[in-house]
């Protein structure tokens, strides 16, 4: 993923946040919490894909799974029927949150730490010497 | 926290905490011989001390006392604090970790504010997060001494005053002698005695409800949202703390600070999973004890507590077995002394290492290393005083300093490191726009000028306006001059 896109997903992300912001100002709206929702991800979306680098395609593929996941878990929030006494539960907790904890905690937890020591021989430790060989050259 | 618990069984745990402190401090202050030695350990940690340090300092007494705290009264609208971990245990490794870590071994860099004034070749800038970091350390500084002077209070029943005094005395005889280096191998033991009684005392919080679902079907039959997705105070709240704890993750100069300590880069590696583990652990009691509370209120076993952060003593106190209940408390003091000796160091640093450099005078090894014990213990002394004012006021300045680092570094450091676009007027513009509008709005706030509505926070919204500052003012000037960029 080259820079460009990756900054532009902060911007767009970072606008979504204001617009939320703004929305609360003026009395509140049901969009303000999707539009947080969605600009919170692409910000973190974008600043990991920034992170990962242009030649990383696992690392960019985990930072794009995890920000999905973590998106669809709080849309499921957004979108369930708030709990009720006596409603269902899911690993004893009311099935709207495990639901979208499995999501939004679950699999980012799991997938982004166990991605990154896989790609980490190619993408990470190769690339860092590379950079650091170029900035040397600059210097 | 006004109960007093000393028994001879907990004293003698608090006296053993604070003696194996002490002995791994004085070890430690031996070998500390350079300026490297005592700002970033001379480079010399492994991967797993490395982890529980980077744990130790990120959990801070909040997420023993205050944190659950938290839970009992809004629910899982705070676990939107703790969530971001889930992203951002990797993200520091992933947006900052290598880069540091290549260019602190490269040119020698021993604080954040060195990465910035390198990667944009601007004193300017190097300044000014160097000031943005000193603001914000005596604030937080006060924060976390108040809250190991009640904890000290708690254990020996002596006057918060003193208590206070006690608490930041014992922290900086490791922090002034040893430095960051004594504080890591601290942090180890600190790190690992959290994580062992944050596991335990969840296990005794599900015991004491029967169990998550039992727990759940008690609270849900009186306030069926505390345990809904957004807990009590709805979508917008939660996910407003999500984004500032989430994007704020990566501009907190005592974790960035870290990844100069690493010893070898390739053990970079296996840092997300074992961070992982690590705060998994150390966090279980943060939600464990808030819900567990709740149920026990709501069953009527509890009292309604007064102040919501009664509720880890109170659990402790009445569910606990004595001597775990010592040992959780060592176990808050463990989180409190480790982030109060990260926020010493890299306070000093700021004084002696970067403002001097910012100023054109930068002052050699011997120098730097005297002038940071000597600077240790005078922020130390101002972070007592500071938390000797009221309560109230001192939550403030924490959380003004939380808010100041995320504003004024993550468009810099957390963008800008890689950003081949970022320009020093970017930099400086964002960092100059996060110290005034915090300054401003946060103060304004504090002093009841106006209020922001459910959902809105001065951080977030500073947080995303200098996010924008930054990428509009890079955009808008030319990258010029080739610096220490990595890219």
């Amino acid at each position: 993923m080259n820079q460009r896109t990756s900054v532009g997903l902060i911007t767009l992300g970072s606008l979504g946040v204001l617009a939320a912001y703004a929305l609360t100002f003026l009395g509140g709206s049901d969009g303000a919490p999707w539009l947080m929702a969605a600009g919170a991800t692409l910000v973190l979306g974008g600043l990991g894909l920034l992170g990962a680098g242009p030649k990383a395609p696992r690392l960019a593929s985990a930072v794009i799974v995890a920000c999905f996941s973590t998106f669809v878990g709080l849309a499921f929030g957004l979108t369930l029927n708030a709990p009720v006494a006596n409603g269902p539960l899911l690993f004893g907790l009311p099935l709207s949150t495990a639901v979208m904890l499995l999501y939004a905690g679950a699999v980012p937890l799991v997938v982004l730490p166990i991605v990154y020591a896989w790609a980490f021989p190619r993408e990470v430790a190769q690339e860092s010497q590379h950079e650091s060989s170029h900035e040397g050259d600059a210097s | 926290m006004n109960g007093v618990v000393a028994s001879p069984s907990v004293l003698a745990v608090g006296a053993a905490y604070f003696l194996v402190c002490a002995w791994i401090g004085s070890r430690a202050a031996r070998r500390t011989v350079t300026s490297e030695d005592f700002f970033v350990a001379g480079r010399s940690v492994g991967l797993l001390p490395f982890a529980i340090a980077a744990m130790a300092s990120t959990l801070s007494g909040f997420a023993f006392i205050g944190g659950p705290g938290l839970v009992y009264s809004i629910g899982l609208t705070a676990l939107f604090i703790v969530l971001p971990a889930a992203l951002t245990n990797t993200y520091g490794a992933l947006v900052l970790g290598a880069r540091m870590r290549a260019l602190g071994e490269k040119h020698r860099l021993v604080t954040v504010p060195d990465a910035i004034g390198l990667r944009y070749n601007s004193r300017l800038a190097q300044g000014l997060s160097a000031v943005a970091i000193l603001v914000g350390i005596v604030g937080y500084l006060g924060t976390n001494v108040l809250a190991l002077g009640l904890i000290v209070r708690a254990l020996i029943g002596v006057p918060l005053p003193m208590a206070i005094w006690i608490g930041a005395v014992v922290t900086l005889a490791y922090s002034a002698t040893g430095g960051i280096l004594a504080g890591i191998w601290v942090d180890v033991f600190q790190g690992a005695l959290m994580a062992v009684a944050s596991t335990v005392v969840f296990v005794f919080a599900l015991d004491s409800g029967n169990g998550l679902a039992a727990i759940t079907q008690v609270i849900q039959a009186v306030e069926p949202t505390f345990l809904g997705p957004w807990g009590t105070r709805g979508a917008m709240v939660a996910l407003s703390f999500f984004f500032v704890f989430a994007v704020g993750s990566l501009g907190q100069p005592h974790i960035a600070h870290k990844y100069y300590m690493l010893r070898d880069a390739k053990r970079l590696r296996w840092y997300p999973l074992l961070m992982t583990v690590a705060m998994l652990l150390a966090q279980l009691l943060f939600v464990g004890v808030g819900i567990a509370v709740k149920a026990l209120v709501v069953r009527g076993e509890l009292p309604a507590l007064g102040n919501p952060d009664e509720a880890t003593p109170t659990f402790l106190l009445n569910y606990v077995p004595t001597l775990v209940a010592a040992l959780v408390f060592a176990g808050v003091a463990a989180a409190i002394m480790s982030t109060v000796n990260s926020f010493l160091n890299i306070g000093a640093a700021a004084i002696t290492h970067d403002l001097p450099k910012a100023l054109g005078k930068p002052t050699g090894d011997k120098e730097q290393l005297s002038r940071g014990r000597m600077w240790t213990v005078v922020l130390s002394i101002a972070g007592a005083l500071v938390a000797q004012l009221s309560g109230t006021l001192v939550a403030f300045l924490g959380i003004f300093g939380y808010g100041l680092f995320a504003c004024t570094l993550v468009p810099a450091l957390a963008i800008g490191l890689t950003w081949e676009g970022a320009t020093k007027q970017g930099a400086i513009a964002s960092i100059a726009t996060g110290l005034a509008l915090t300054l401003a709005l946060e103060s304004a706030a504090f002093l009841k000028l106006f209020a922001l509505p459910a959902g809105v926070t001065v951080t977030g919204l500073t947080l995303v306006t200098t996010i924008l500052v930054f990428i509009t003012v890079s955009a808008a000037t030319k990258p010029h001059e080739k610096t220490g960029q990595p890219k």
